[in-house]
């Protein structure tokens, strides 16, 4: 039987989903004997050209992560789904645009300036700005940055998807395996490696399904109680908004989770799903009570979207709002 | 004017080498890192105690250099100092990255470039009596994640240092059976750093140069018996004498970050000269380890080429030494972990400081302004960015080697992948 023919790529990212399949270790060598990596710039010595030179089709597995952040980002992607017969999603960058999607809030040419012209300690007297530069020949381009981080999901079709930030490598082998046996998942929200259920529900802590504090601690407050649910001591946890698959890692060394799984299955924005459980969390106490102890929740979009603000609505929303300002304006306009 | 591109492989992050020629002349060799995140900006408005846990995400393969140092730059500012207890744990975090990343440049990235005259594709492409080597390289590189799993309670982007110390013990089960599997993979690391080492020799006898051996400055935040967790910096000139010892607090007067042509990362200058980080100026400012193994092979090191050693090469084997350094400390500090307090307590403030660590590729700082709990500037001041100039200087000594007038040795192409290699750049880290 033929080998398959698999590819891993690494776009917009930090580079742990990579180190997170060289973690499979010994499974790694497993995988050698079933299937022949074709491309793997971090660990082989592929190119770009070379895959340029395969026909469409040719690879029969790729894990993409990253976000598409660069130009060069984008053109990969188009690249490597017209050469892959599946298209996986890779992690959190891949999935939903991960801590990076955060500069979308004011953009790309606002990080630029921030870390070359603003940044303490450095000599830019020019006023140099990367990929700026007119008066260099083509063969000196530099990839430009795309005014949004996206998801690869927004720019090509994905066909499943592996989560978290960065996946576990047991369910990083699980999600191989998955796919080497059983193909491409054909329904659902198509995950791979993980299984269908909430953070919440594989969550060891005792629960009394209510949230009655006056304000949320921050987690330099106070060390939280080991047994006890997060949320009902105070500190924001997302566990109720996000999917299971990391083996509650961080609930198990006593700090709360920030979500990087992305939403459970049928949840559409995570950020939402989590203040949403939130104010569940205080149904029977009144509304002033419930908004005081909300107003304590500082950096609101870094604690409910820090993995998901690329793809969330509320990112929709602010680009439609800059794209249609008057429109927007109108809508503003107090009713009468 | 003719433009060489060459896009690299096998190392961390997008990058490309772009070597100019003017007639047969090399005019300029560069390194074009080609990605940003933007981590500058938008930790902005972040509060602090967030900052460890995102930080970490600069880079999945140096997140636990970056952990360390957020809660020790959040530290300075508060003016505390965390228990001993919870220092430990910490210094054995940071020597599960060196572990980890010193086998994986040593074995996956650098060590294919050695057998016969090409070089081989990747680790899982060595024959003959080698083609045990990826599944040794794999087990002995595996430790040292486990260890970041024990120790920080997450395997890529760990969790457990917090403000004024840890937020856990680390479980006694996990520290007995860790301690059981450094003593397995020791001698395994052993006997693999001696292969590389002959095949080292191999490639140094075929090419017959170890690359730019140009006397450089070094820095390195290490003191004897260190386990990377970094107090000062420290400057070698380059007679080998030492220049400087200075807080993190005090980079801005040593080090000057300058932009680079066309590249999103940024390089660092001490006093307006080129200057080298990485495995190479560890072992130049600290020619004696401390534990056996590692001190032996150091002899060896010394013994062939010198002290303080310049050849840019010999980065990879420093690589080595280290590797057998770190698993040896960390076993020697897995005998005896201490208990006591685990955190201890403060008032959070506003104001500014620098956190140091010396992560696998040189000193690594952050520097945070707080205001109202929130960030309102980080500054990260990068390892890899130390070696820009460094890097470029030694691509320029490659292809004049191998740019003739006439013509261009293919020997380059495998040259600049050496250079490159030799430094370990870690993009994700230099551009952020």
């Amino acid at each position: 039987m033929d080998k398959v023919k698999l590819a891993v790529y690494w776009a917009g990212a930090c580079g742990g989903c990579d180190i997170a399949i060289v973690e499979l270790g010994e499974h790694l060598l497993e995988l050698a004997q079933v299937a022949d990596i074709v491309f793997w710039p971090c660990a082989m010595d592929f190119k770009l050209a070379d895959v340029e030179a395969m026909s469409d089709g040719y690879i029969d597995i790729t894990l993409f992560n990253g976000s598409i952040r660069t130009d060069e980002d984008l053109h990969v992607a188009k690249l490597l789904r017209s050469r892959s017969r599946a298209l996986i999603a890779f992690g959190s960058c891949a999935t939903e645009g991960c801590v990076p999607g955060l500069s979308n809030v004011r953009g790309s040419d606002y990080a630029l300036e921030r870390a070359y012209l603003e940044a303490p300690g450095t000599e830019n007297t020019q006023g140099m700005l990367p990929g700026r530069a007119s008066n260099l020949p083509d063969s000196l381009h530099l990839p430009g940055l795309r005014p949004q981080v996206r998801a690869l999901q927004d720019v090509v079709t994905v066909d499943a998807f592996v989560r978290g930030c960065p996946p576990n490598y047991e369910q990083v082998w699980k999600a191989i395996n998955q796919l080497l046996t059983e193909g491409l998942p054909r329904s659902g929200e198509r995950l791979l490696g993980v299984d269908p259920r909430s953070l919440c529900d594989q969550c060891p802590r005792v629960r009394i399904g209510k949230i009655r504090v006056p304000r949320f601690k921050r987690i330099h407050e106070a060390i939280p109680d080991s047994e006890q649910c997060f949320l009902e001591q105070g500190f924001i946890c997302a566990g109720p908004a996000t999917h299971a698959g990391c083996s509650a890692a961080c609930i198990k060394a006593n700090m709360p989770c920030r979500g990087c799984y992305g939403p459970p299955e049928g949840v559409r924005d995570q950020g939402s799903a989590i203040l949403d459980a939130v104010v569940a969390g205080f149904a029977g106490q009144n509304d002033a009570a419930i908004q005081e102890a909300l107003a304590s929740i500082v950096d609101p979009i870094g604690t409910f979207y820090r993995y998901s603000y690329a793809v969330s609505l509320l990112n929709q929303l602010a680009e439609h709002r800059n794209a249609q300002p008057e429109a927007v304006a109108v809508h503003a306009e107090p009713k009468r | 004017m003719t433009v060489l591109t060459f896009p690299l492989s096998r190392i961390e992050g997008h990058a490309q080498i772009i070597i100019r020629l003017s007639g047969g002349e090399v005019t300029r060799a560069t390194l074009q890192a080609t990605e940003l995140r933007g981590f500058e900006y938008f930790l902005n408005g972040a509060p602090a105690e967030q900052l460890p846990l995102i930080v970490a995400r600069i880079c999945g393969v140096c997140s636990t250099a970056h952990h360390v140092a957020a809660v020790k730059a959040l530290e300075t500012i508060y003016g505390i100092e965390p228990p001993p207890a919870a220092i430990y744990i910490r210094e054995l975090l940071m020597l599960g990255q060196l572990i980890q990343n010193q086998a994986t440049s040593l074995f996956l990235f650098t060590m294919p470039d050695f057998p016969d005259r090409q070089g081989v594709p990747s680790v899982f492409d060595f024959g003959g009596t080698d083609t045990d080597i990826a599944a040794r390289a794999l087990e002995v590189r595996r430790a040292g994640t486990d260890l970041i799993m024990l120790a920080g309670g997450q395997f890529i982007h760990p969790i457990r240092a917090v403000i004024g110390g840890v937020s856990s013990m680390m479980p006694t089960d996990g520290i007995a059976a860790l301690r059981e599997r450094l003593k397995a993979v020791l001698p395994l690391a052993c006997e693999l750093f001696e292969r590389y080492w002959r095949m080292f020799i191999g490639l140094r006898d075929r090419i017959g140069t170890l690359g730019d051996d140009t006397p450089s400055y070094y820095l390195a935040a290490v003191t004897e018996g260190h386990a990377y967790y970094g107090s000062k910096l420290r400057i070698l000139d380059p007679n080998g004498i030492e220049q400087a010892a200075f807080s993190p607090c005090d980079y801005g007067e040593y080090l000057t970050e300058v932009p680079v042509e066309n590249s999103y990362s940024n390089a660092t200058l001490f006093n307006g000269h080129i200057m080298r980080a990485n495995s190479l100026a560890r072992l130049n400012l600290l020619p004696q380890l401390g534990t056996p193994l590692a001190d032996s092979f150091m002899q060896r090191f010394h013994r062939e080429w010198g002290h303080p050693a310049h050849a840019i090469l010999l980065y990879d084997l420093a690589r080595g030494i280290e590797l057998v350094y770190c698993l040896e400390k960390a076993l020697e500090m897995l005998e005896h972990v201490p208990s006591g307090e685990l955190k201890v307590h403060y008032e959070p403030c506003d104001g500014e400081g620098c956190g140091l660590v010396e992560a696998p590729r040189g000193p690594l700082i952050h520097h945070y302004r707080i205001e109202n709990g929130l960030v309102k500037m980080v500054k990260f001041i990068i390892p890899t960015q130390h070696n820009i100039l460094a890097i470029e200087q030694a691509l320029m000594v490659a292809a004049r080697r191998y740019v003739h007038d006439d013509s261009i040795n293919l020997e380059l192409e495998r040259a600049v992948g050496r250079v490159v290699r030799a430094f370990d750049p870690c993009i994700s880290c230099a551009t952020h």
